[in-house]
């Protein structure tokens, strides 16, 4: 009785934080994908996932609101740029995930109707901007502003919780390369989002995943764009530092 | 110790629904791992099968495999159950379905029949057992006929 109480109190936590921070370098969810999902991925001109980079390129063009103003009027390089992400918005102070950062530039920069989090054209700028730092390493999270938010993340990650009682890292620490029915549970990074999924026939951001993950375990899932799903972003960033960014990667 | 095992009878009792109930004066000493039948009623195969493979129900070859099942893409989570029936008897099997955590706090698998000291769950299931008493004693009958002749 003690050691399952003291246990949902967040020795599970423990354990998955030590194991991750103590383990090897992070793999990618890529090395869990079939050679066909993989090959999808890796041409250009055949990763689904372009569609919405070109499309995103084009909104990134276009001028909009009553500002009538681009978002190219005001960003010239884009290389780097999703790196920085999530963050503290500069202005505000809010922490917030590249897709926020649009949807703020979009209400104040072009005084127009912000996309919704999880539309094609908030799904294809993302997926734009995204891709545009393809290749770069992620690097681990330094700001020491953003601690609090990052220890809330890890803290999301650890806990256990929903109906079946599952913490993230019951899987993606402890379960890595077992199967789950169908689906081989990979190390749950997240260095290719926006993805493109074949179960979903569409492009989805990171935080549909989480919806999935949360949803799975039975739990309460939290709204797409939600400072609680940001901060876990912020943990997954964290995680994965060393990876490179995929954007867009293909899974299952 | 006897009166945790209380205490959680009695959060049992409080969400198994028309189930006869060992009352606590009756309860065996704790540290046991049999758990008497949640329902006065005899499990039945071919439920239990159902019960095993659903994923609206228990969906236990999310994590488990078992020959008998049939069912297609199987998991590994959890070990084979193939030949369980010679291993655990149905008070044993029972008492690792309703929560197996009593065993092994670390266990990756979910409580089937436990209510206390979840978070965030989902407003549909809360208050809410992953399974009924009933279906347990399916899922039990199907899982105790899992014997292999050589054991
Ligand atoms: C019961 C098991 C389980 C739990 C608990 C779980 N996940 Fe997952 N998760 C999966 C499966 C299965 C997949 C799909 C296969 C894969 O990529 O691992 C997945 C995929 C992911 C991915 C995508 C990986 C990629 O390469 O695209 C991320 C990120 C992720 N999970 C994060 C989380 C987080 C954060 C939590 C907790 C909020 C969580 N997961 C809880 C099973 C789980
Ligand atoms: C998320 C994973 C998961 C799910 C779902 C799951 N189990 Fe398990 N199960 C395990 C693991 C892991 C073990 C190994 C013992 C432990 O860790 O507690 C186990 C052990 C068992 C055992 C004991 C096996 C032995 O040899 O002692 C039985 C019986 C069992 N499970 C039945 C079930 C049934 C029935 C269901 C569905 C109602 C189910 N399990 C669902 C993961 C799972």
């Amino acid at each position: 009785m003690l050691l399952s109480t003291l246990w949902r109190l967040g020795l599970s936590g423990l354990f998955s934080l030590a194991s991750c921070t103590a383990g090897a370098a992070p793999v990618s969810g890529y090395a869990f994908q079939s050679a066909d999902t993989q090959a999808l991925q890796d041409d250009p001109f055949m990763n689904p996932g372009m569609l919405w980079v070109d499309a995103g390129k084009a909104l990134f063009n276009t001028k909009a609101g009553a500002a009538n103003k681009a978002c190219s009027d005001c960003h010239q390089t884009l290389e780097g740029t999703a790196d920085k992400f999530p963050r503290l918005n500069p202005r505000t102070g809010a922490l917030v995930n590249l897709t926020t950062q649009i949807q703020l530039c979009q209400l104040d920069q072009q005084q127009a109707t912000p996309v919704a989090y999880e539309s094609q054209a908030a799904l294809a700028l993302t997926s734009y901007v995204g891709h545009a730092s393809f290749g770069r390493k992620w690097q681990p999270v330094t700001d020491p502003a953003l601690a609090t938010y990052l220890q809330r993340g890890a803290a999301y990650f650890s806990r256990r919780k929903g109906q079946l009682d599952l913490a993230c890292g019951d899987c993606h620490v402890r379960s890595v390369g077992k199967l789950l029915r169908g689906d081989m549970i990979s190390e749950g990074h997240s260095n290719g989002y926006p993805i493109y999924r074949l179960e979903w026939q569409s492009a989805g951001s990171l935080h549909r995943r989480l919806r999935s993950c949360d949803i799975g375990v039975r739990a309460e899932p939290r709204a797409l764009g939600s400072q609680a799903y940001i901060e876990v972003e912020l943990y997954l960033r964290q995680r994965a530092a060393g990876l490179s960014n995929e954007t867009p990667a293909v899974r299952r | 110790m006897r009166t945790g095992v209380c205490h959680w009878l009695a959060a049992v009792a409080t969400v198994a629904t028309g189930s006869l109930l060992t009352s606590c004066a009756t309860v065996e000493p704790a540290l046991t791992d049999r758990q008497p039948p949640l329902v006065n009623a005899v499990g039945r195969y071919a439920q239990g099968e159902a019960v095993f493979n659903s994923r609206d129900s228990g969906h236990c070859v999310l994590c488990h495999q078992l020959a008998n099942s049939r069912a297609p893409f199987q998991g590994n989570i959890g070990p084979a159950l193939d030949g369980i029936g010679n291993r655990l008897d149905a008070a044993q099997l029972r008492f690792r379905i309703v929560d197996s955590r009593r065993l092994n706090p670390a266990s990756l698998m979910p409580a089937y029949f436990n209510t206390n000291n979840l978070q965030q769950v989902a407003t549909e299931f809360q208050g809410k057992t992953v399974l009924s008493a009933m279906e347990i004693e399916d899922l039990v009958a199907f899982l105790a006929a899992q014997q292999t002749p050589e054991a």
